[in-house]
């Protein structure tokens, strides 16, 4: 019953912003097509002149020479965590180690 | 004088049972249609949000590098590999309206038939119906008069069904518009669709910007008796 009135919802509040997303579509498809075109030629100049237009981005060989830099300097480290962060393995000794430890009383 | 006649006076002559039956029939098919375009746009939503996902790849490398340090520069190389995307996603939809529009070109130019009319569905028969004939795509398809199906009459207003103008029918001369109609609905449709695909990538990209590059003083807390008080405190600092 709760999904049914939910999909009412829905159903009535895109009723309402139907018209504004084919707008938006519409602008977007015309936008779209100059945006098409402009690269088309670009990519044509860029084919005489050497190039392509897919090369890599001087952010995107900066980005790789990082990575590279990082697996080659740090191979005991893993890159990424789970959430994107720079994770760093350590070993713990036996010594370091709490789960080691034992009560000396 | 006539008495005024009012859309509230549809049922007018109908038995009290038949007549909440029609309005609840009515009533039903209205939800009905009103959930499954709900359902219809919220497949559209989930379908924009996973097109969006793309920039999340697209980005993947140089966010978390941090070779981009603020929002003006991420949303800059994002557009640039977004458009470029588009780009390898639209060539073949292009290509297929280039070809559709060429080859209408072509055949008015070669033929001479400027009032050719691709979307024309033939000539009426005696009864008023159009069973052959045509040029356009229409005569592939059911065409029917909904100027009619609303009857303000003495009992009320009558409703219709609506009068069948043409049936279906293959027309020999009609070959340029089939021709023209099979090569650029899909091409108008799949680039529509690469489009919505830019269109979400385009919101997804500010939605990131925004939450990668947060400025956010919620945890900052300035202590006059802190040594480095008046110190500016540059760890968090983030450019524009």
């Amino acid at each position: 019953m709760k999904d049914i009135f939910r999909g009412l919802g829905r159903g009535v509040l895109y009723i309402f912003t139907l018209p504004a997303f084919l707008v938006a579509l519409a602008i977007g498809a015309v936008y779209c097509l100059f945006l098409f075109i402009g690269l088309f030629f670009k990519a044509i100049f860029s084919f005489f002149a050497g190039k392509s237009i897919f090369n890599d981005l001087a952010e995107d060989i900066e980005a790789d020479e990082i990575l590279e830099r990082r697996k080659n300097d740090l191979p005991s480290r893993s890159l990424e965590g789970n959430n994107g962060t720079v994770v760093v393995e350590q070993k713990v000794s036996n010594e370091e180690d709490p789960s080691n430890q034992k009560d000396s009383n | 004088m006539a008495e005024k006649k009012s859309i509230f006076k549809l049922f007018a002559n109908t038995e009290t049972s038949t007549r909440s039956k029609v309005i609840w029939t009515i009533v039903v098919i209205v939800l009905f249609v009103v959930i499954l375009l709900g359902l219809i746009g919220y497949l559209i939503y989930r379908l924009m949000k996973w097109q969006g996902k793309a920039v999340d790849k697209l980005m993947y490398n140089v966010t978390v590098t941090r070779v981009i340090q603020n929002k003006k520069h991420f949303k800059k190389v994002a557009d640039i590999k977004s458009s470029r995307y588009f780009f390898k996603q639209a060539w073949i939809p292009f290509v297929l309206m280039l070809i559709a529009a060429l080859f209408l070109i072509i055949f008015y130019s070669v033929s001479g038939l400027w009032s050719f009319n691709i979307f024309s569905n033939g000539v009426a028969d005696a009864d008023g119906v159009i069973r052959s004939g045509g040029t356009g795509i229409s005569t592939i398809f059911y065409s029917w008069d909904f100027t009619k199906i609303l009857q303000n009459t003495d009992d009320g207003l009558l409703l219709n069904w609506p009068q069948t103008i043409a049936v279906p029918h293959f027309s020999a001369e009609a070959w340029p518009s089939y021709v023209f109609f099979v090569l650029a609905t899909p091409g108008v449709i799949w680039f529509l669709v690469t489009v919505q695909c830019y269109l979400a990538r385009f919101l997804r990209i500010r939605k990131l910007a925004s939450i990668i590059y947060d400025k956010n003083l919620s945890n900052f807390r300035y202590d006059p008796n802190n040594p480095n008080a008046n110190k500016p405190d540059l760890e968090n600092y983030q450019q524009n």
